[in-house]
């Protein structure tokens, strides 16, 4: 079919979500429930992914290009909406929501009653074409999908000549899978299910930037180099990340010194894989790098080497399926069930007070970006930036693309002695890094 | 772009100062620049948001530092005019008042049925306390004022239906709450603390009559938008 037969032509598509003839809704994944619960202006639950182009964006490009994707991904088409026991997304029939010009920091807070009651958005500059999504949606999965079909549009809009083969409908291959895989891979209540750490564990402290500011710091480095250094240590490019990182707050935070707290860092782990799921939704569990400075004096290849034998140790189908099964046993209790929103909110919001301070920071790497050939040459990188939360004021995320790791610091403190301690022990490894900063952290 | 001897990283931003160790750096010549750009990219910079943040921040701090300098020039007005009087404490409620619901409608995102159900609510506890404090407990409140807010709810829900007739069951929730608070204020007249039966009767026949008439004419929409907001 040529561009012009299937001009304005939106995917016929079956509905996976609860139709009610004129309008749809469905309920939130085991993992969505807790962020509109937490969700505030100090803690957004919005992680930004961007591409950036090799050429400047043009507005009215990309809005159209956000028009044409939107009506086709039914997972970005919702509103949230609070229910008398939970909350839910209902369909969203109003207008696409504007693409502005980049504002706010990344990740600022989506206001569900603004933004044409979408619960992401398009911004762009320069370059650059950002798109923040709640993480009550989906998680790094979905959101890269949806951007990538955003930045397909947009070039195909802007370069004619260049794509003229190119549709204007969302690739093929896509799943618009939109089941629960909690609830679809709960087996059922297990006596061996345990929850989420509770113990304190090492907060990163120290002077912040202004309300609302975000301090970011992006790095890229080659991953044919990443990997011949994570080779040395017997890790995988993951462990080595987090391993250096962990070995970076050792160091420059606690200075070398025994702690009584463990620095404990929060890994999430797409479940995907492991269930055989294609879910657009929201569908990992975190795991955890925990190291216990019990004396002092580690070198960087013992922590390296714990952090290794910790992973390991976790990130296997056993232990994954233990911590599904204790995040969806609370959903199907019946009596959890029957509480009220505003109790649950309540109960939830001092859960996850008691349980904030249990974690030093995140890093998530949502993997190898694959772009289709065509587009390949307009596209310079992509990166991920995640948001601030409760007792981690730093947090690392990292994905790669075309031979490039690029891993992205988000932190609200003004110190950068832990980023320094991270970037310095990976060109000690013999990898060049590359960084750039929003600027933030400059006069 | 320039290169930091010290921590062995190119740096894209235009500063003359590594970042992360703070060693005075030097400029990349142009081979090395480019031979970056072929390797990482080009610099992706992002804007000065600073300013537009410090903007919204100044509009409510002027607006909270009128409102104080205004309360004082009454307080001053009521000492030197009625002292026995204290009427300012009255306009320093209302003030407040003011301000809350100003940084409720500005800042909180729920629905505007749920703000406007809010609102309300707030506004029955500042007319109640008023009466009760500076009035010695009249009664005007719960006669007149709250059932006022009643009828008030139940027509702003009507004008919202015909304003938004595609989403019209947004705002059901809305009228069941003006319904329930309907039969609070008959009950209170039951329980004597009321003794005008007018208005209770008339909150409880338009509450009534409209979601009445919600449910007959909405027909499934209603009890969609029932199944969904009830869902367990």
């Amino acid at each position: 079919m040529s561009n012009q037969e299937n001009e304005n032509v939106n995917l016929k598509k079956p509905r996976h979500v609860l139709k009610d003839n004129n309008i749809a809704w469905e309920k939130l994944d085991n993992t969505a429930n807790l962020f509109p619960v937490i969700a505030s202006e100090n803690m957004s639950n919005v992680y930004r992914i961007s591409a950036i182009l090799k050429e400047d964006i043009d507005r009215v490009a990309l809005q159209e290009a956000v028009n044409m994707v939107l009506p086709d991904l039914p997972t970005f088409q919702m509103r949230l909406k609070a229910g008398m026991f939970w909350y839910y997304f209902e369909e969203n029939n109003r207008p696409t929501p504007l693409v502005l010009e980049e504002h706010s920091f990344p990740g600022a807070y989506i206001n569900k009653s603004r933004n044409q009651q979408y619960m992401f958005r398009v911004t762009y500059f320069g370059k650059r074409i950002n798109l923040e999504v709640f993480h009550a949606l989906t998680d790094g999965y979905g959101g890269i999908i949806f951007l990538k079909e955003i930045v397909y549009q947009y070039l195909r809009l802007t370069h004619p000549e260049e794509l003229k083969g190119e549709k204007n409908r969302i690739s093929s291959g896509i799943f618009l899978d939109n089941e629960d895989s909690y609830l679809k891979n709960f087996k059922k209540a297990n006596k061996h299910a345990k929850g989420y750490k509770s113990s304190k564990a090492v907060t990163i402290t120290g002077e912040r930037l202004g309300k609302g500011e975000v301090g970011i710091v992006h790095s890229y480095m080659p991953i044919y180099q990443l990997k011949n250094a994570a080779k040395k240590y017997g890790a995988t490019i993951n462990q080595f990340l987090v391993g250096t990182f962990v070995y970076a707050v050792y160091k420059e935070y606690l200075r070398e010194e025994a702690s009584k707290d463990p620095i404990n860092c929060c890994v999430p782990v797409n479940l995907r894989p492991y269930y055989d799921s294609h879910t657009m939704k929201n569908f990992f569990v975190m795991v955890n790098a925990e190291f216990k400075p019990e004396k002092e004096k580690y070198s960087y290849e013992e922590v390296i080497k714990i952090v290794v034998d910790n992973l390991r140790g976790q990130i296997n189908p056993e232990n994954l399926n233990r911590i599904l099964s204790y995040n969806v046993s609370n959903e199907t209790n019946v009596i959890l069930r029957l509480v009220p929103l505003v109790i649950k909110n309540f109960a939830i919001k001092r859960v996850f007070g008691a349980s904030a301070h249990a974690t030093t920071s995140t890093i998530t790497n949502i993997g190898n970006i694959e772009v289709r050939e065509p587009y390949k040459d307009f596209i310079d990188r992509f990166t991920v930036i995640l948001s601030m939360s409760k007792g981690q004021n730093m947090k690392g995320a990292c994905c790669s693309y075309n031979g490039i790791m690029s891993f992205t610091f988000s932190s609200n403190l003004i110190s950068l002695s832990i980023q320094k301690c991270f970037f310095q022990m990976l060109a000690k490894n013999d990898i060049e890094i590359s960084i750039e900063t929003n600027d933030v952290y400059y006069e | 772009m320039h290169k930091c001897e010290n921590c062995n990283i190119t740096i894209y931003d235009d500063i003359d100062v590594c970042p992360l160790c703070h060693q005075v750096i030097d400029e990349l010549d142009a081979n090395e620049v480019k031979s970056a750009i072929k390797l990482f990219g080009e610099p992706a910079p992002y804007p000065d948001v600073r300013l537009r943040q410090q903007r919204m921040k100044l509009v409510m701090r002027l607006i909270l530092f009128i409102s104080i300098l205004a309360e004082a020039v009454l307080i001053v007005a009521n000492l030197l005019t009625t002292p026995d009087v204290y009427w300012s404490a009255v306009t320093g409620a209302a003030f407040l008042f003011f301000l809350i619901s100003l940084d409720y409608w500005v800042t909180h995102d729920s629905g505007f049925a749920a703000k406007l159900g809010i609102q309300i609510t707030l506004s029955m506890g500042v007319l109640f306390a008023i009466d009760y404090y500076f009035t010695n407990m009249k009664g005007w409140s719960l006669e007149w004022v709250i059932p006022g807010l009643i009828l008030f709810g139940d027509a702003m829900a009507l004008f919202l239906m015909t304003l938004n007739r595609q989403r019209w069951y947004s705002y059901t929730m809305l009228l069941l709450y003006m319904e329930i608070l309907s039969i609070a204020m008959m009950v209170l007249y039951f329980l004597d603390q009321i003794d005008n039966l007018i208005m209770p009767v008339l909150c409880i026949a338009i509450s009534s009559v409209f979601m009445l008439a919600t449910i007959i004419f909405g027909d499934r929409a209603f009890y969609r938008e029932f199944k969904r907001r009830f869902h367990v």
